[in-house]
């Protein structure tokens, strides 16, 4: 059999192996592409005092977990039009939260000393994962969305303004008198103006990029329409007693007057209880308060320094749950302002009594006598004036409102900042992987190769092989005749054939053994001469045959020298050794025979 | 020393073999020099016809904020609108192509963070926010057909984003409506009152721009934020006054009965309010005064006043809101009392005269005129300086590079080379081929 020979294995199956190599390699890489995914990370912190005790701005419980909220996510599906549900996005949204080694350790050290510390997160690492269906830019721009989204979210619900709404628009519907109209004209200015007074002092000055007027301009506006416009109206509908249905408006007035009489019995009766408890309260308050104070005083004879109103703690803002911030108003104070609230409002139904009695008097003496023309025309000044104002109204509104909106997120921003750009990793490197696949499919290919080519080895060797002369046997040799005898033999193919005719007197002369050893020397000395192309069979009957291609007559009969010559050479190595042999050669160019049979019958009538 | 290791012989076969391939190499190395050459000119064609149909920019935000993440006017910056549908929209109609929707064309715009990096969560100085970004527009089918080039589209992109990040996030200076609908219907004090706000909402805004750039100055107009607040003070405090005070003095009025009415009408209204307050601050006052100080205690607290001296604060208690409230109260009062006043006193210049001479009234018009005008031209050199002083500021705000195109870029740079080695390789295996070909026969 053949010896082991790595690189022959390697050598004879290179095409393979580079082949299934490189088609592994392209394989990987088209699976791992449809297995890849992109994940968009990005660090946010809460950036406010706190933040820490995990709280809102406003002094909520912070739930960071609203970045995933639908409100945050349909934002985010609106605005690119995506056509997966909240539910598909939300699965991918992950978030994890970081506390510092500093707070670790403290919160460490402070436990073991046996006291409390708790300390939220405020930094947290947002990650988006997508798969190989969407691109890498995707979650990215998801991601950045989902953020800048939630930035709102957060600014609208727990740092900034809410803006009123506007009742200006409602002065257009008909079921409202002149009177009326002017009425929900000056309150909604009125509450525009009460609103924007009670913000933040950064409130008003804010200088809006969408308004490019600061807040503060557009409160002077609104005041200039209630201080300069708004009277006129008022004056000409009171003065003229404008009225588009008098006997509704007399009436709606006279019933102001009557409710207002009710609520101010209400309010005062109230007020009267009020007090009433108020002074039985204080009373016996005080009374369990001395009694109480007199016993602790007697039971701290030893120390009454120690005595004091000082208390020991601050008591907590917040319920247990720390979600909602605790009324720790006393029962007294309770009272007291109800007290003083029940005599506010009285007082001022008191007053609004008075101007709706004024009202009535005006309207009381009837129109004003004013042609149809006039009032016509009157009409049509105050509905006119009602209309613009209204319009004016409206417009400011508007730039109020975006104005508060880019309020509200620049205040967001502030608490809620981005502390990196949006990274997105790829889950795998699939060229590097893909390389690899092609490393290791070529090592596998290749052992494959290997232990094929060594079983091949051992089929060869035991099918096809004479085992004394090591040579391909007879069944190869007619193997090998039947596949050439298909097609017409090429110019310059020779066959040449070598018969020992002594191998049974060497046998019988120096034993079996020898005579073998005689013919496997002869066969390596045939391998040798020929190149490896040439196809060399034993074909039993101490007879060899060599198919060689590209050979003419010259070289064969050159190389048959050569061979004779080689032979001749071992039978004067060994005196007593005289091999005995005949060699003869048939080539198709010279015999112009081009089929196999008659080439070899050829080859065998020459030896 | 002879062996007869196969191994060595197979060694020595494929070292004879090399030799053979070099000496056949070097013998058509003509041939297959001018093969590898030809191969590598058509793929450096096709590298730098395929580089014509993309186009790249690199774009830097360039202002303070921006490392922080967020646009100049202090909120969240969304880079991912550089490819979205607004700004694709806008390029979409500079380019005036109709046959192509946004979507289709974000399809063609790549984005990417420059210099991106990973972080680590527990380290926070690998914490960054990157501020330069990548823009590549690739040339498609229906570029192609609107013969728009990607370069041009890249242009028509950043003009575009340019357009929307001013819109968005840049201050655009003041926008102050000096007329009113109905100017010409108001009354004479009322165009005074008109003017007088403006003109404060102009020195308000004027004022705040001198502290945010105290030292800027306009080429333009050659003026600074604050010596137009000092101009404006002088308006303010010379023509204005001069103009009440001749309106007052003269009591000019265009409907007087109308304009006394509608006083009148307003005098009522904030006396009914400052009744209001007034009784609201009575009855708190009362309640102080019934407040009983045994019900409760206080506890004092040392601390720091704002000047940063000890100062003995207390708990606060019921009694304390009721004396802010009253306190707010009688602020409110005072401010109705200095509105119905000062209104009274406009009613009294108004009642003291039945009817203006024409004179009284073309001085008034010329007056207000006059303020009007010089209100105007203040407004025109503000937003004038504002727009100098915006421009300077916001024009570096996006800086916009080209990058451009080395030869080596356009010719597929790695990618080619890496193909020029394998044409050559190519050449090598055809050549030991054709050899051993022609060895056989």
């Amino acid at each position: 059999m053949r010896r082991f020979e790595l690189l022959r294995y390697i050598q004879k199956g290179k095409y393979w192996i580079i082949l299934l190599s490189v088609l592994a390699g392209c394989a990987f890489f088209f699976l791992a592409s449809r297995q890849q995914t992109y994940s968009a990370r990005a660090v946010i912190e809460y950036a406010y005092d706190l933040a820490s005790s995990g709280k809102t701005p406003n002094g909520q419980r912070l739930d960071v977990s609203e970045i995933k909220s639908s409100k945050v996510i349909q934002g985010v599906i609106d605005q690119f039009g995506l056509s997966e549900t909240v539910d598909d996005i939300r699965k991918n949204i992950s978030l994890q939260g970081y506390v510092s080694e500093d707070e670790e350790t403290l919160k460490t050290a402070l436990l073991k000393e046996g006291m409390e510390y708790s300390v939220m997160p405020t930094v947290y690492v947002v990650r988006y994962s997508v798969g190989s269906s969407k691109s890498r830019s995707y979650a990215q721009d998801v991601l950045d969305a989902l953020i800048s989204n939630y930035i709102r979210y957060f600014g609208e619900k727990y740092v900034s303004e809410s803006t009123i709404p506007n009742n200006a628009s409602v002065i257009s519907s008909e079921i409202y008198d002149y009177l009326e109209k002017a009425d929900l004209l000056d309150e909604h200015i009125t509450s525009v103006l009460s609103f924007m007074q009670h913000k933040a002092s950064d409130f008003l000055p804010f200088r809006p990029v969408c308004a490019s007027c600061s807040l503060q301009d557009i409160y002077d506006n609104y005041k200039y329409i209630q201080d300069s416009e708004l009277p006129y109206v008022y004056a000409e509908i009171l003065a003229n007693h404008a009225s588009r249905d008098l006997d509704l408006l007399l009436a709606d007035y006279r019933q102001r007057i009557e409710n207002g009489k009710v609520d101010q019995d209400y309010f005062g009766s109230a007020a009267a209880q009020m007090k009433e408890i108020m002074e039985s309260f204080a009373e016996k308050s005080k009374s369990i308060s001395q009694s109480s104070n007199s016993s602790s005083l007697e039971n701290h004879t030893d120390d009454k320094s120690s005595y004091s109103f000082i208390l020991t703690d601050v008591y907590a803002s917040y319920d247990n749950t720390g979600a909602q911030v605790v009324d720790r108003t006393t029962t007294y104070d309770y009272l007291i302002n109800r007290y003083a609230g029940f005599l506010i409002n009285q007082s001022n139904l008191e007053i609004d009594e008075e101007y709706y009695q004024s009202i009535l008097q005006k309207y009381a003496s009837g129109a004003v006598g004013l042609s149809e023309k006039d009032r016509e025309a009157l009409d049509r000044s105050i509905s006119s004036k009602l209309q613009r104002i209204s319009a004016e109204l409206d417009s400011l509104y508007r730039r109020l409102n975006d104005g508060v909106n880019e309020y509200n997120t620049v205040r967001g921003s502030d608490n809620l900042r981005m502390r990196t750009s949006v990274i997105v990793t790829e889950g795998m490197n699939i060229k590097l992987y893909a390389v690899l696949a092609v490393v290791v499919f070529g090592i596998m290919v290749s052992a494959a190769v290997i232990v094929i080519g060594r079983m091949g080895d051992f089929v060869e060797y035991s099918f096809w092989t004479d085992h004394v002369t090591k040579l391909p046997n007879r069944h190869r040799c007619d193997q090998y005749i039947e596949e050439m005898s298909k097609k017409m033999l090429p110019e310059h193919f020779t066959c040449m054939m070598l018969k020992i005719s002594n191998i049974r007197d060497i046998n019988d002369r120096f034993g079996r053994e020898f005579g073998n050893q005689v013919l496997l020397q002869i066969g390596n000395l045939l391998k040798q001469t020929f190149s490896r192309e040439t196809q060399l069979i034993y074909n039993g009957n101490e007879t060899y045959i060599a198919f060689i291609d590209s050979c003419d007559e010259a070289r064969a009969e050159h190389t048959m020298e050569g061979v004779s010559q080689q032979i001749d050479n071992m039978n004067a190595q060994r005196k007593d050794l005289d091999i005995k042999y005949r060699i003869g050669f048939a080539e198709t160019s010279s015999g112009k025979i081009f089929e196999i049979h008659k080439l070899l019958s050829m080859a065998f009538r020459k030896i | 020393m002879k062996t007869n290791n196969p191994d060595r012989k197979i060694y020595s076969s494929i070292f004879s073999e090399l030799i053979s391939l070099g000496q056949y190499v070097w013998k058509h190395a003509l041939l297959l020099l001018l093969a590898v050459a030809l191969c590598a000119a058509a793929t450096a064609g096709y590298f730098f016809r395929k580089s014509e149909t993309t186009a790249s920019m690199s774009l830097t935000l360039n202002y303070e904020e921006a490392v922080l993440g967020l646009a100049p006017n202090g909120e969240k910056i969304d880079m991912y609108v550089l490819h979205g549908n607004e700004v694709m929209g806008r390029a979409l109609e500079l380019a005036g192509i109709a046959e192509m929707t946004p979507e289709e064309l974000a399809q063609c715009v790549s984005v990417s963070i420059k210099g991106a990096s990973g972080f680590s969560l527990g380290d926070t100085t690998s914490y960054a926010i990157m501020t330069s970004y990548n823009i590549t527009v690739r040339q498609n089918d229906s570029l192609r057909e609107a013969r728009i080039s990607a370069s041009t589209m890249l242009s028509l992109i950043r003009r575009a984003f340019h357009e929307y990040f001013a819109e968005k996030y840049i201050d655009k200076g003041v926008v102050i409506e000096l007329t009113h609908p109905a100017y010409d219907e108001l009354e004479y004090m009322e165009r005074w009152e008109l003017i007088n706000m403006r003109a404060n909402q102009l020195r308000s805004y004027l004022s705040s721009r001198s502290t945010a750039a105290p030292s800027f100055i306009s080429r333009a107009t050659g003026e600074s934020f604050a010596s137009l607040r000092q101009k404006m003070d002088n308006l303010i405090a010379v023509h204005l006054a001069d103009c009440r005070a001749f309106l007052l003095e003269h009591g000019i009025a265009k409907e007087r009965q109308t304009y006394i009415s509608k006083l009148d009408y307003l005098n009522d209204a904030l006396s009914r309010n400052r009744d209001k307050r007034k009784a609201s601050y009575e009855i708190r006052m009362m309640v102080i005064d019934q407040y009983d100080g045994e019900m409760i205690s206080t506890v004092l607290i040392p601390t720091e006043n704002s000047n940063r001296k000890f100062y003995m604060s207390k708990t606060e208690t019921g009694i304390d809101y009721l004396a802010v409230d009253a306190n707010y109260d009688a602020v409110t009062v005072s401010t109705f009392q200095k509105q119905i006043d000062t209104n009274a006193n406009i009613l009294s210049h108004m009642r003291s005269k039945t009817a203006n001479s024409a004179a009284e009234i073309e001085k008034a018009n010329t007056l207000l005129q006059n303020v009007s005008d010089s209100l105007d031209e203040m407004l025109r050199l503000t937003q004038l300086t504002a727009e100098d002083y915006i421009s300077s500021e916001a024009n570096d705000y996006l800086l916009w590079h080209a990058s451009r195109k080395s030869l080596k870029t356009q010719i597929g740079g790695n990618q080619f080379l890496a193909l020029c080695g394998g044409y050559a390789a190519l050449a090598l295996f055809a050549a030991y081929s054709f050899k051993r070909r022609r060895k056989r026969g």
